[in-house]
């Protein structure tokens, strides 16, 4: 009877020293679903928001260099804007030749449409949702500028939490108008039929001016929109940030070992462990048979 | 003569205390054996002379060799083993289901659904982007082979629970045999008058091995020898053995595993290993299954639902695709279309290839709570529970038995157990009587021949 009492004990005391042991190598608490059911489910939830978390960060990232990128070729267009009414207001000049001016006027809008067709990680970013081709190019007959896909106006939508999208692009006809067909009421095509117009001697008008300055503040409050935007994306990533540190320190709280409660645990076991064998090693083998 | 009467008590003495050392030395003998009883020498006083008016005492024989059993705690015994067993071997097969999911590790289906969904967020960062449309299709590759195989390995547990059943089912049958053939010998003997204290302990061994499988109603007749029902049908009637077999029905649509005695009667179990075999066999692996089943659907239908309404980024687009061919048995299936072109598919609304609306609703729809008011996950989480929960209920239920038991096991040892100092001590009283009554007779010569050689 005591050689069973004594062999379930041991046999007690090695089995929890074993279950230490194991959370002490992999420094979880949850092995198995088993090892704690309700934590279990919360710690799957917690996976869940982990992954969902990076995930959206990933967005928020792309969404950020994209409208960086958007930012920088406003920046361009704005900065070619100027220019332009700058040489305006000297083609006025009566020293001046108008002549002179076309070309430039030409290179401008060969930057303009440079600018237009812009590319972030194959995606036109004035192009709407339709990324097959470049949004903005000259027709057949190489007189005008027109719109090469449809869709320009599309929104190009990125998901940055489990309830909102955000519209990552600014479309194309926001900064350049709407580009017809026949020839619209568009920058490029104004400044197509102003370099026309500057070739053939005549000055600027001062509709040229205010379609100029009209086209040039139009630009600065979009500049505004993709700034807000970005300040909207980045709000996104600061939150993104806090919430996977209190995820973080929740999960902590399920799976982590306490490692130092768990070492004295271990410790407390093999002491037991010692005094059991030791008091068997002592009662057990002894019967009246020595003593007879 | 009352000489002779002192030559008979000395020899009837030396007899009976040799046969008390024989019982001792067989006692000693068997110390060790877990499944036997001690036996203990009745010695009463033979009947008195009562020719004179003095009542005179002609001895004593040993009349009975009792075997110190106690049945009350055989049956107790009998009962906790069946529930330990059936806790035990639940544990066991429960954790083998447990490993199947790989939770909570990132190799888990939760995590894999999750991965799947999110790839969609991903795409729709950049929907006409061919690098993450091949990340949807293998998210969604690795989220199915997870939901096959953890299907296939259930399907696996189940036909070795069937194996294991026959097996179990075999080996009653030759535990029933044997105790059919004790039961016979117990009878033969008992009719003839003699003691059959060994047949009782092997009858008594082959009973508690048998209540491991199943729960037991054990009589023992009047003659030793014992009645089973097993389950609440009559399996041992004396020297009869009835066989059991198992038999596969189809009942609610399910393959379900019966155990017969006799070929027709069904067995009514609620302990032991094959109540835990029957159990999970015909129920609870196949709700688990059926759990995965629900689960499946729902992705494959609310997914398609979706992404037939939407265009891929062919030329020209088309519509009316769907994501997930068919659903069955383990398997869903991605269109083979998509495997081998991953512009099929359909995220955009409107045709052109830079709109991701599709992407962003199938994304949402991890989110959405579309079985029963619960999420894909929220389900599958419930799914793991109820597996977790069983498993480590069991776990702790089995503990718990396990200590009754070796509190009963302690208890019977205490009882029936040799205590090897004990029959020492009855060794030293018996060699005690026997030199004593040698030296008596050694006496009465020595008085017979102080007589003879008187005259």
């Amino acid at each position: 009877m005591m050689q069973s009492i004594f062999l379930n004990n041991l046999q007690n005391v090695k089995s929890q020293m074993g279950e230490t042991q194991e959370k002490l190598a992999t420094g979880k608490n949850i092995n198995r679903p088993s090892d704690d059911p309700l934590g279990t489910a919360r710690l799957l939830r917690l996976n869940n928001e982990i992954e969902n978390i990076r995930t959206y960060n990933n967005s928020v990232d792309e969404g950020m260099a994209f409208v960086s990128t958007t930012t920088s070729s406003l920046e361009g267009i704005q900065a070619e804007a100027s220019r332009l009414i700058t040489y305006m207001t000297s083609a006025r000049d009566a020293t001046k030749d108008p002549k002179d001016f076309a070309a430039k006027v030409q290179t401008s809008i060969d930057n303009l449409l440079a600018y237009a067709n812009t590319k972030y990680g194959g995606k036109y970013i004035f192009g709407g949702t339709d990324h097959s081709e470049k949004p903005y190019g000259m027709d057949s007959t190489n007189t005008y500028v027109e719109e090469k896909t449809t869709h320009l106006d599309g929104e190009q939508k990125i998901r940055i939490s489990s309830s909102s999208t955000l519209q990552i692009n600014i479309p194309g006809r926001d900064v350049f108008g709407t580009v017809g067909n026949p020839p619209g009421t568009d920058i490029f095509n104004s400044l197509i039929d102003l370099k026309n117009r500057l070739a053939a001697g005549e000055t600027p008008t001062d509709a040229d001016f205010k379609t100029l300055n009209d086209f040039n503040d139009n630009v600065l409050s979009e500049l505004t929109v993709a700034g807000n935007l970005y300040n909207r994306l980045s709000d996104a990533k600061s939150l993104l940030e806090s919430q996977r540190q209190d995820v973080e320190t929740l999960m902590g709280k399920v799976q982590e070992v306490d490692v130092a409660r768990a070492i004295v645990d271990l410790k407390d076991l093999q002491t037991t462990m010692d005094r059991t064998l030791q008091i068997s090693s002592y009662v057990l083998p002894k019967s009246l048979l020595d003593y007879l | 003569m009352a000489l002779t009467r002192l030559f008979e008590i000395s020899s009837k003495s030396l007899a009976t205390y040799q046969r008390a050392l024989s019982i001792s030395s067989n006692n000693i003998a068997n110390a060790a054996n877990p499944n036997y009883s001690r036996q203990r020498a009745q010695l009463t006083t033979t009947e008195p002379d009562h020719s004179t008016n003095v009542e005179l005492g002609t001895g004593v024989d040993i009349t009975d060799v009792q075997r110190v059993r106690n049945t009350i705690l055989d049956s107790q015994i009998r009962k906790y083993n069946g529930y330990k067993e059936d806790a035990d071997y639940r544990t066991s097969v429960m954790g083998n289901i447990e490993s199947l999911y790989s939770e909570p590790t990132d190799a888990g289906l939760s995590n894999l659904m999750k991965k799947f969904f999110n790839s969609w967020n991903e795409l729709a960062n950049d929907p006409s982007s061919i690098s993450y449309r091949n990340q949807v299709v293998n998210a969604a590759r690795q989220m199915t082979d997870k939901i096959s195989s953890i299907y296939s390995g259930m399907d696996v547990v189940r036909s070795d629970l069937k194996a294991d059943t026959s097996e179990a089912v075999k080996s009653i049958n030759r535990i029933l045999t044997n105790l059919a053939d004790v039961n016979q010998q117990i009878y033969n003997a008992s009719t003839t008058g003699k003691t059959v204290n060994t047949l009782m302990d092997s009858r008594d061994q082959l009973l508690k091995e048998l209540s491991k499988y199943a729960n037991l109603n054990v009589h023992i007749n009047d003659d030793n020898t014992a009645t089973v029902s097993m389950g609440g049908v009559n399996v041992i009637d004396r020297a009869n053995a009835y066989e059991l077999s198992v038999n596969t029905v189809n009942s609610g649509g399910r393959n379900k595993l019966q155990v017969l005695v006799h070929g027709d009667t069904s067995l009514r179990l609620n302990s032991g290993k094959l109540n835990a075999m029957l159990d999970i066999y015909n129920n609870k692996i196949e709700d688990y299954k059926s759990a995965i089943d629900t689960i499946a659907n729902s992705i494959m239908d609310n997914v398609n639902s979706v992404h037939t309404t939407m265009q891929t980024i062919e030329t020209p687009p088309q519509t009316n695709v769907k994501f997930f061919t068919s659903y069955s048995a383990g398997k869903l299936e991605i269109n083979t279309d998509i495997l081998s072109d991953p512009k099929k598919i359909a995220v955009s609304s409107d045709g052109s290839d830079g709109n991701s609306d599709g992407a962003i609703q199938i994304a949402n729809l991890a989110d959405e709570n579309l079985i029963d008011g619960e999420s894909f996950s929220g389900k599958y989480s419930d799914l793991l529970t109820d597996i977790a929960n069983e498993k480590s209920t069991n776990t702790k239920q089995g503990e718990t038995f396990d200590l009754v038991l070796q509190q009963l096991d302690s208890q019977q040892s205490q009882e029936s157990g040799v205590n090897v100092d004990e029959e020492m001590v009855n060794v030293l009283k018996y060699q005690r009587s026997y030199d004593a009554s040698a030296k008596l007779i050694k006496i009465a010569d020595d008085i017979l021949r102080t007589l003879i050689e008187m005259v």
